[in-house]
């Protein structure tokens, strides 16, 4: 996603993608001051989102039964408890079977999303990540944890480095642990004669349209509707650096603190892809490496120390 | 059809055997194969033997040298054990320097030796801080069949037991050792350790002297080293899905079987070497 | 069988950790009991040579460095238990295709090494987010001539040790995943130094979980 940065002007997004949005609703309200068509496109694209693996919801009628007899409490309301508490594999969570049959007619089945982090085994719910439990209505959980790695997820955008050309296809080095593979056809306005101009070393800006464990990552930089809407091949200029994924999904969650802080200092542009690169620019080098310095550093940072870091900054101190 | 099904589903075609209590070859959980040993099998060496346990043939040769003690051990001499998987016996082994496995080996068969103490370093000192023996075991597989350590444990202690050190006298004029070919030795067998290993399927069940084909489909393996007296020389379990304690204790029993079951076979096996001359 | 040991104390050496401290490895991290210190760091999923390559799991690596010179046979055995541990408790199938290397650089070696690597090694592939069925957590005993047993020994206890023993401890079960013995011991022994054992995990599952929270109290 594209963020202009302009303490002068509003907050201007260009194209927007939260973490793990789900429901729109979040969506939309991050989508107050952006243009109508960006926000249209945006919400076209929304059969991208769900980043959910599993589901816990009624599959046959032999779990079912079972499941009318949790408690009230059940497993909901038990991840609900650790919501905001660091977890650690091996934690699990279970449905306990409640041996008091409701007489108040049959329980509502209880459906869990799971995002990244969880695992369904059985009737139990297993934590196999470290990191903090979080929780968005009205059922989704995940682990919020951060690692360096980035692993492809479908829908995701993120910042690659064209590193090959073969045929009608350019290899992209997205941080994964394969090439991810972009078509010369799915750039906005591109046909087998007009060819877009992309070289070996360029950065790109795509989303994965076919992301799973067993194939190749594919790209695309264009959106359902065929539009670029701010994918694709960089300009010249900027600044390209890499932070933690638990950072960037920090940056891209609406009403974020960091961005906030960030927006106080001077104008630029950012750029950041979910595997944890981030592109900068600012109108002079020198503000460019000031913010990449202070994003690098947000990691290991409270909330304090990083806004008075930021004021420090501000106040001319860098 | 059957061959298919192996082929294709492999790990499912150990599981239908399993859940009747038995195994593809025709042994219950339980059963080791039919272990075969042969002493003496090589006449250049100071003591061999041959073990074959079903298809897992081990064939281990002792070679007696003449050292110098260490200075931090003047009355001790060495063992010096060496496992080799040759590209021969397998084709998971290729040629090159030795690979994780055999070299893992080596190490677990000098720490059952030096843990049972089957032979004291003492005894292979001949004069203190001058001279003493150094015993290089080489233990080579010659055909691999999953189960190579409890085979190379057996084959090293009757290829111990085959063993004839020649006499040396120190001249103490020259003050250099003597050979004495003609008059020969053996040595002195303190412990008889023998191992039992085995492998966890599927998270619970536990098999004993696994085959290659189950040693690779398996989730965990376990070898129990133990003597005559019921002690343990090694529990050694490289990783692998966890165990619990009784389950242990199932192993060690089964272990303890075993030794009594291979010590005797051992004596056997001397004994008629021995009528034979 | 099982039997709790008399004390009701288990005592380890000060042990500590660091996570993320490197800042080139997807995941580091480094682990200290008493004098021993080992550092680790991970890398992956990355892409795997094509002949080392599995077509349903990561291929995971595990590299132990000495502090001067080469690997030899004793590391390579101590690599392949850290390594069979660690794929029990990683779900490797999740990544197929993709190779995992875990290197393990010795600092200081007071004791307890064994035990110290497996610590280390599990703080590191949490650190890295790889996804893992359960924690393990690596303890020794030493048995002294006195038949007592000693939980986290030095180096100067070990040697005066009759047998030393050390266990991986998963999370969930308390279950043994690994097992490494010295010396000759009785059953009785071993079943009691499981037990000692399992009840010094729990220690260090709850230091892992401390120092976990420590690492994300910055986010929360």
């Amino acid at each position: 996603m594209v963020i202009l940065l302009d303490p002068t002007a509003h907050l201007k997004l260009i194209s927007w993608r939260s973490f793990d949005p789900l429901n729109e609703r979040d969506l939309t309200e991050s989508f107050i001051r952006v243009d109508p068509l960006v926000l249209r496109s945006a919400r076209g694209r929304c059969r991208f989102l769900p980043v959910c693996r599993t589901y816990i919801a009624p599959a046959d009628s032999s779990s079912s039964t079972r499941r009318s007899r949790c408690g009230t409490g059940g497993m909901f309301s038990c991840l609900k408890d650790k919501v905001g508490e660091v977890l650690v594999p091996g934690d699990e969570f279970s449905f306990q079977a409640d041996d008091t049959i409701s007489l108040s007619g049959p329980a509502k089945p209880e459906k869990v999303v799971c995002g990244p982090g969880l695992r369904r085994s059985g009737d139990r719910l297993l934590v196999s990540k470290s990191g903090v439990l979080r929780h968005k209505q009205p059922n989704v959980f995940w682990i919020d944890s951060q690692q360096r790695r980035y692993v492809p997820a479908k829908g995701e955008t993120v910042i690659g480095i064209v590193t090959a050309k073969s045929g009608d296809v350019f290899k992209v080095d997205v941080g994964g642990s394969e090439q991810a593979s972009l078509s010369y056809l799915a750039f906005e306005g591109a046909t087998k004669r007009n060819r877009p101009n992309v070289q070996v070393g360029d950065l790109v800006f795509a989303q994965f349209i076919i992301a799973n464990k067993d194939m190749e990552p594919e790209l695309v930089c264009m959106d359902s509707s065929g539009r670029a809407n701010g994918m694709g091949v960089f300009g010249g200029g900027g600044l390209l650096f890499t932070v933690s994924l638990g950072l960037v999904r920090r940056l891209l969650s609406p009403h974020n603190e960091v961005r906030a802080d960030l927006e106080q200092l001077f104008p630029c542009e950012l750029v950041v892809g979910m595997n944890g690169r981030v592109w900068t620019r600012a109108s002079t080098v020198q503000q460019t490496l000031i913010i990449a310095n202070l994003l690098q550093s947000c990691d290991t940072m409270t909330s304090q120390q990083r806004q008075q870091l930021f004021r420090r900054v501000q106040q001319g101190a860098l | 059809m059957a061959a298919g099904f192996k082929t294709a589903e492999p790990l499912e075609y150990h599981r239908s055997f399993l859940k009747e209590n038995c195994r593809p070859d025709g042994r219950e959980l339980f059963d080791f194969r039919t272990t075969t040993l042969n002493i003496g099998s090589i006449s250049t060496a100071d003591g061999s033997a041959l073990v074959k346990m079903g298809n897992t043939t081990i064939i281990c040769g002792i070679k007696a040298e003449l050292a110098n003690p260490t200075v931090e051990a003047p009355d001790k001499g060495y063992i010096v054990p060496n496992v080799d998987l040759p590209p021969l016996c397998s084709s998971r082994f290729r040629p090159g320097p030795p690979g994780e496995q055999a070299q893992a080996a080596s190490q677990f068969i000098a720490d059952v030796i030096e843990s049972s103490e089957v032979i004291k370093t003492e005894d292979l000192c001949i004069e203190r801080g001058k001279l003493c023996w150094v015993l290089y075991c080489d233990m080579m597989c010659l055909d691999y069949d999953g189960n190579i350590l409890d085979a190379c444990i057996i084959a090293l202690l009757a290829a111990l037991k085959n063993t004839q050190l020649p006499e040396i006298t120190i001249n103490q004029e020259t003050c250099t050792p003597e050979v004495n070919l003609e008059k020969r030795h053996g040595l002195h067998i303190h412990k008889h350790p023998v191992g039992a290993s085995f492998c966890v399927f599927d998270h619970s069940i536990l098999i004993v002297d696994p085959t290659a084909e189950e040693e690779v489909l398996s989730t965990a393996q376990l070898t129990v080293v133990t003597d005559e007296e019921d002690r343990l020389c090694s529990v050694h379990k490289p990783g692998g899905t966890s165990l619990s304690g009784e389950k242990l204790q199932e192993c060690i029993s089964r272990a303890t079987v075993r030794q009594r079951e291979i010590q005797k076979l051992i004596d056997k096996v001397i004994l008629s070497v021995k009528t034979m001359h | 069988m099982m039997e709790v040991c008399g004390s009701s104390n288990v005592t380890l050496r000060e042990f500590g950790c660091e996570q993320s401290l490197l800042s080139r490895p997807d995941g580091s991290a480094s682990f200290v009991q008493g004098d021993t210190s080992v550092m680790a760091g991970v890398y992956g999923p990355a892409e795997v040579k094509v002949s080392k390559e599995i077509y349903d799991r990561a291929t995971l690596e595990v590299l132990i460095q000495p502090k001067v010179g080469l690997p030899s046979v004793r590391e390579r055995s101590q690599e392949q238990c850290v390594r069979e541990t660690c794929e029990a408790a990683l779900q490797l199938s999740l990544h197929p295709r993709s190779s995992l290397t875990l290197i393990l650089q010795l600092l200081h070696d007071d004791g307890s090494l064994l035990s110290c690597y497996l610590n280390a090694a599990c703080m590191a592939l949490m650190d890295a987010g790889l996804p893992m069925n359960c924690l393990f957590c690596g303890v020794t005993c030493a048995i002294n001539k006195e038949g007592e047993i000693i939980t986290d020994p030095t180096a100067a206890q070990e040697k005066e040790s009759r047998a030393l023993m050390t266990f991986a401890i998963d999370s969930t079960e308390r279950r043994v995943m690994m097992s490494s013995t010295k010396g000759s011991f009785s059953v009785h022994e071993m079943q009691r130094c499981i037990a000692v054992s399992q009840k010094a995990s729990e220690k260090i599952f709850q230091f892992y979980r401390d120092s976990v929270r420590r690492r994300y109290s910055k986010t929360l």
